[in-house]
C-alpha cells in the first residue's frame, strides 16, 4: 500500500463539501439522546460541557489538518503505515475498520430501537435493517461522489427540523439554568466526554482528505462543520434543560425526540411520528459515509475488491443487527463504541501529530 | 435486473408493516380513573369509532384493573374495536385516587410514546365515570371531547392555568414547586370546572374556590389578556361621584370588572432564607364595568381607583397565600425561585414541605388603568 493516494480529479469533490461530510457524519443517532446523558453527568450546567467540547473539537480538527498537510495526498491508513511500518500500520488500520463497524452497527440498532418504541412496536428488526442496508449498498455502489451527494441532499432534507424547536422554546423555564456552575468541574469534564461520544464520526476527515480538490481551502468548511454540530447539540441541550425538569430529563431516554411530542399542526396532530420517520434521513448519511469508510479502508489495506466486500459488509451488518434484541445489550454496545471512539477520535490524533513532528525534525537532522 | 430486484423487495416488504384500518379502531379520546371499593382502579374510556352503518360515533366503556394499561386490556373484551391510545387528549383522575399520588397511575402516559404530551389532565370531585357518561347538551361528538374543549378554551381565556401533561410533569419534577390542575364536577348532569386542585408533589390535597383560582394564577404566571372582578369598599370613591347622576350612586357595593389584563411579576427571595420572599406585581388593564357612577375625567379619581384595586388585590393575594400555606403546597414555586439564586441552604423536595408553613411573602402590587371604554 502506498502512503499517498493517486489524485483523480473525476473522483474528487470540492473543499466546501467537507462541511456536509463532517457535519452529517457527526450528527446521527447520538443527537436523539444527548441532552439526557449530558445532564446525568453535568446537571443543568451541561451547556458549559458542550461549549468546552466544541472548543476541543476545533482543536482536534486543527491537528488533523496539520497531520494531513504534512503529507502530499495521504489518508490515515497511509500515514500510519508511514509512521509505524507495514505490520503495525495495517493492524492499526484493522482497529479503525472494526471501530467504524461498531459505530455503524450502533447507529443502525439505535435507530431501529427508536422506530420500534415510537411508531411500530411490532415491526421486526430484520425488516428495518434490510431497508437501511439496501439504501447503504445502493449509494455506496455509486462511488465516492454519490456518497458525498447523499450527505448533501439529506442534510438539506432534514435541517428544517431545527426550526420546529420554536415550540418547546416557548415552554422553557429559564430558571432551571440558575445558579450557574453548580456542577463541580470533574463532572463537567465527564460531560465533555459524553459530548464527544455523540459527535463521533469526525475521523472521516482522515479518510476523505485525499479526495478533496482544493486542499488549501479545506480548513474553513471543516471547522464550520464542527461548529454547526456544536451549535445543534448546544441548542437541543439548552432547550431540553429548560423544557424538562432536571429529574424529568434524567428519565427521558430520547429527550430530543420527546421535544417534538408537543408540536402539532391543525392537519398533523402528532409531529413526533413524522420526526422519527424523518430521522432516518439524518442517519442515512451516517450509514453511507461509515460504510464507505469501511469499504475504502479494506480496499486500501488488503486490496479487497470493492463490490464483494460491500455485499459482505452488508450481510455481516444484517446478521449482527438482528441479534441482541434487548435495550440493555444495545446500551452496552453503545457505551463500548463510545469509549473506544473517544480514544481513537479525540486522543489518538494528538499522538500521531507528535510522531509526525518528531519524524519531520529527524528528517531535517538527517538532511543537515 | 437491478430494478426488478428492487421492485420485488419493495412489494414484498411493504406487506410486513402492520396495518390499521380506521373502521376497526376504537380511538380513545378521553380516559377517567376512579378508585373502587376494593382498592383497584376503574377506568372509563371514551372512544371514537368510524362505522359506516352507525350514526353514533362514540362509545363509553368501563373496566377494572390494577394498572392503567390493564384497563385497556380489561375493556378490550367489551368492544369489537381495537383500542388505540394515540389520540388520548384528556385524562381525568377522581380525587380519591389522586390523593394516593398520581404518578404511579401516570407512568404509562410518560412511558408510552404513542401518548401525546399535549393531553389535558384534570381531577374530578365525582367519579370520573359519571362525568364521562353524563349527558351533554352542547353539540360535541362526545362528553370527553366536550370536557377537553372546555378546558382548552378556559386555558386560552386565561381562566384556569395550563393543564397539559408536560406542564404537570414539569412542575412535579421541579424542586420547590407543586403542580396544579383544574377540578371538574357535575352540575345538573353537566361537567363544569369548579376550581383548581392543589397537589403536594403528585398527591391531591385540596380544591380551591373560583376566587382563589385567579389569585393563584396571578402569582404563578403572567397574564396577557385575562379578566377579573373585584369588590371595593362601598365608599372608597365617594369623593368622585358624578354630581349630576340621576340615581343615588353610593347605594350599592362597588364592583369593578377589568378586562385585557396584562401582568408582570418578580419574586425576590431573601438571601439564605427561603421562607422570606417578596413579590412584586405590576398590572395593567381596561375597565369594562363599574357599578357606581364615577367621574373618570378626574385624574385623581382614576388614581384613587387604581390604588383601591391594588389594595384589594394585595389583600386577596395574602388570603390566597394563606390557603396555600394551610395546605402546605407551593404551586407558585417560591422554593424553586429561591434555589435559582442561592447556592447554600438549598431547598429540597423534603425540607421545603416542612418550611412552607413559615413562608412569608411581602406583596407589592401596582395597578394601572389603561382605558375605560367608550363612556367617561
Amino acid at each position: 500500500m502506498k502512503t499517498n493516494i493517486p489524485f483523480h480529479p473525476d473522483r474528487t469533490v470540492q473543499a466546501f463539501y467537507l462541511f456536509f461530510i463532517i457535519h452529517t457524519s457527526q450528527i446521527g443517532a447520538g443527537l436523539m439522546g444527548v441532552p439526557r446523558i449530558l445532564v446525568l453527568e453535568a446537571g443543568v450546567d451541561a451547556w458549559i460541557s458542550v461549549l468546552v467540547a466544541g472548543l476541543y473539537l476545533h482543536l482536534i480538527v486543527f491537528i488533523m489538518l496539520q497531520i494531513l498537510k504534512s503529507y502530499e495526498n495521504a489518508d490515515i491508513l497511509g500515514i500510519q503505515q508511514d509512521l509505524f511500518g507495514v505490520w503495525i500500520g495495517k493492524a492499526l488500520g484493522i482497529i479503525y475498520v472494526l471501530y467504524i463497524y461498531m459505530l455503524l452497527l450502533t447507529v443502525i440498532k439505535n435507530y431501529i430501537e427508536v422506530v420500534q418504541v415510537f411508531i411500530f412496536p411490532e415491526m421486526p428488526i430484520w425488516l428495518m435493517s434490510l431497508f437501511l442496508l439496501s439504501l447503504m449498498v445502493y449509494s455506496i455502489l455509486g462511488g465516492f461522489r454519490v456518497v458525498v451527494g447523499t450527505s448533501v441532499v439529506f442534510f438539506f432534507l432534514t435541517i428544517w427540523l431545527v426550526f420546529t424547536i420554536y415550540k418547546p422554546i416557548t415552554y422553557m423555564d429559564w430558571e432551571h439554568f440558575f445558579p450557574v456552575l453548580q456542577t463541580p468541574v470533574p463532572d463537567l469534564l465527564k460531560g465533555v466526554q459524553q459530548v464527544t461520544f455523540s459527535v463521533l464520526g469526525l475521523e472521516i476527515l482522515f479518510f476523505v482528505y485525499p479526495f478533496i480538490q482544493d486542499k488549501k481551502r479545506a480548513a474553513l468548511p471543516a471547522h464550520a462543520g464542527v461548529l454547526f454540530t456544536t451549535f445543534l447539540i448546544l441548542l437541543v441541550t439548552v432547550v431540553s434543560i429548560g423544557y424538562f425538569s432536571p429529574d424529568q430529563l434524567k428519565s427521558t431516554v430520547w429527550a430530543t425526540l420527546s421535544l417534538f411530542k408537543i408540536i402539532s399542526f391543525s392537519i398533523l396532530e402528532r409531529f413526533d411520528f413524522i420526526a422519527v420517520a424523518l430521522w432516518m434521513m439524518v442517519i442515512i448519511p451516517n450509514i453511507v459515509l461509515f460504510g464507505w469508510m469501511i469499504i475504502h479502508s479494506l480496499n486500501r489495506l488488503f486490496n479487497a475488491p470493492k463490490k464483494p466486500s460491500l455485499y459482505g459488509l452488508a450481510f455481516l451488518l444484517f446478521i449482527t443487527s438482528i441479534t441482541a434484541e434487548k435495550r440493555v445489550a444495545l446500551n452496552e454496545l453503545t457505551d463500548w463504541t463510545g469509549q473506544i471512539g473517544f480514544w481513537i477520535v479525540f486522543v489518538y490524533p494528538l499522538l500521531i501529530y507528535v510522531l509526525v513532528l518528531l519524524k519531520k525534525s529527524m528528517k531535517k537532522r538527517h538532511a543537515s | 435486473m437491478k430494478w426488478s430486484s428492487l421492485l420485488v423487495v419493495l412489494f414484498l416488504l411493504a406487506g410486513c408493516i402492520p396495518k390499521s384500518y380506521i373502521e376497526t379502531l376504537g380511538i380513545i379520546s378521553a380516559v377517567g380513573y376512579d378508585l373502587t371499593e376494593d382498592e383497584r382502579i376503574r377506568g372509563t374510556l371514551v372512544m371514537y369509532q368510524f362505522d359506516a352503518g352507525e350514526t353514533s360515533t362514540s362509545q363509553v366503556v368501563t373496566g377494572e384493573a390494577d394498572t392503567s394499561k390493564g384497563i385497556r386490556f380489561a375493556t378490550s373484551r367489551l368492544t369489537s374495536h381495537q383500542l388505540v391510545s394515540g389520540q388520548v387528549r384528556l385524562e381525568i383522575f377522581e380525587n380519591e385516587l389522586a390523593k394516593r399520588g398520581m404518578m404511579k397511575y401516570m407512568d404509562t402516559l410518560q412511558r408510552d410514546a404513542a401518548i401525546s404530551d399535549m393531553g389535558y389532565l384534570a381531577t374530578s370531585e365525582v367519579p370520573s365515570e359519571e362525568l364521562l357518561k353524563s349527558g351533554n347538551d352542547e353539540d360535541r361528538p362526545n362528553t370527553g371531547n366536550y370536557i377537553q374543549e372546555l378546558i382548552k378554551k378556559s386555558i386560552k381565556e386565561e381562566a384556569i392555568p395550563n393543564a397539559v401533561l408536560t406542564s404537570f410533569l414539569h412542575d412535579y419534577y421541579d424542586t420547590g414547586k407543586d403542580p396544579i390542575l383544574p377540578s371538574l364536577t357535575l352540575e345538573d348532569d353537566k361537567a363544569v370546572i369548579n376550581g383548581i386542585s392543589l397537589f403536594q408533589d403528585d398527591r391531591y390535597v385540596h380544591t380551591t374556590s373560583h376566587e382563589h383560582t385567579f389569585y393563584i394564577m396571578l402569582m404563578k404566571q403572567e397574564f396577557d389578556h385575562g379578566q377579573f372582578q373585584v369588590q371595593l369598599p362601598k365608599d372608597a370613591l365617594e369623593k368622585y361621584h358624578k354630581k349630576e347622576s340621576i340615581d343615588q350612586p353610593g347605594e350599592n357595593a362597588l364592583h369593578v370588572s377589568i378586562h385585557e389584563l396584562n401582568s408582570e411579576h418578580a419574586i425576590t427571595p431573601s438571601k439564605g432564607d427561603p421562607t422570606k420572599q417578596s413579590f412584586k406585581l405590576k398590572m395593567e388593564g381596561r375597565l369594562l364595568e363599574i357599578t357606581q357612577d364615577i367621574d373618570l375625567k378626574n385624574e385623581e379619581a382614576v388614581e384613587t381607583l387604581e390604588k383601591e384595586i391594588a389594595k384589594q388585590i394585595k389583600e386577596h393575594l395574602q388570603e390566597t397565600l394563606q390557603v396555600l400555606i394551610d395546605n402546605k403546597v407551593d404551586p407558585v414555586g417560591f422554593g424553586a425561585k429561591y434555589n435559582t439564586q442561592n447556592r447554600t441552604n438549598r431547598v429540597t423536595k423534603e425540607n421545603w414541605r416542612e418550611q412552607i408553613p413559615s413562608l412569608q411573602v411581602d406583596f407589592d402590587v401596582s395597578f394601572k388603568l389603561l382605558r375605560y371604554g367608550i363612556s367617561e
